[in-house]
């Protein structure tokens, strides 16, 4: 199991929404998506991963299974920006605009970009 | 899936199956969606601002892009706000319940694909049927 999956499973078991859970935390919503869908890697501070796995109810081995993880996590070292390939397989399916228009020309490039952010590591992984 | 019975039945389905036993009303949708679907809510920085949409499904149907700031200060949003995020959720909700047989073809290569696909489904298949599913309470 990768560090994202088992930290949406943990939120799920609390049956925790990712913006509820962040509040609780105290950490930004963008980038623990991120983490969960193992675009870009957990903290390195062991006192945040400490107040996680505190939070969680963790303790024992799923603790020390936590910590690990993370630490795997880290050292695969995510690519600065989303490939093409990630971001065009990553177009959304159904797009509901509010005036019914379609992205086509320079605002569909546009989209795109900002796609490539979404689907992108950050530096940070906490507020 | 086409015809309104045929929608009233996958509601009436997907109600029992993940709705019902939550006891409370208006129905959380964000709860549905990532707690009992797991689905993955991906938040989109401007999304609303610069592209006037609330709320898109991910191909593969595995996850829902939202407005990052509508979904941030969800919270203290006003109440306009909080309802319109909640309803355009149901709607891609309503792609995931009604359209599910798709997931496999929406995988798109190139970007002409992207536009083709998108732009046959606009105009020829785009119905308002499932806006049915979550009712004003």
């Amino acid at each position: 199991m990768r560090f994202g999956e088992l930290i949406k499973n943990l939120r799920i078991e609390k049956e925790l929404t990712l913006r509820q859970c962040c509040a609780e935390l105290r950490v930004d919503p963008s980038n623990w998506s991120k983490m969960e869908r193992g675009v870009t890697p957990p903290p390195k501070d062991p006192d945040e991963l400490r107040r996680w796995a505190k939070f969680f109810g963790l303790s024992g081995d799923k603790k020390q299974e936590f910590t690990d993880l993370a630490a795997l996590a880290r050292q695969e070292i995510p690519p600065d920006l989303a490939s093409d390939e990630v971001v065009i397989a990553a177009l959304p399916a159904f797009f509901r605009a509010v005036r019914g228009h379609d992205l086509e020309g320079d605002r569909l490039k546009e989209f795109i970009e900002d796609l490539r952010a979404v689907h992108s590591p950050v530096r940070e992984s906490a507020e | 899936m086409n015809g309104k019975a045929d929608v009233w039945t996958a509601v009436e389905e997907f109600r029992r199956q993940h709705i019902n036993d939550l006891g409370t009303v208006p129905v959380d949708v964000l709860t549905v969606i990532e707690v009992r679907l797991r689905l993955d809510v991906i938040p989109f920085e401007d999304l609303f601002r610069k592209y006037s949409v609330d709320a898109a499904v991910e191909p593969g149907f595995t996850g829902i892009y939202v407005d990052k700031q509508a979904y941030k200060f969800l919270q203290g949003a006003p109440l306009w706000r909080f309802n319109r995020l909640r309803f355009s959720l149901a709607h891609e909700l309503g792609h995931i319940i009604l359209h599910r047989e798709l997931a496999d073809k929406l995988k798109f290569k190139t970007i002409d694909d992207f536009q083709n696909w998108s732009h046959q489904y606009q105009t020829e298949r785009y119905r308002l049927e499932w806006e049915d599913l979550w009712p004003t309470l």
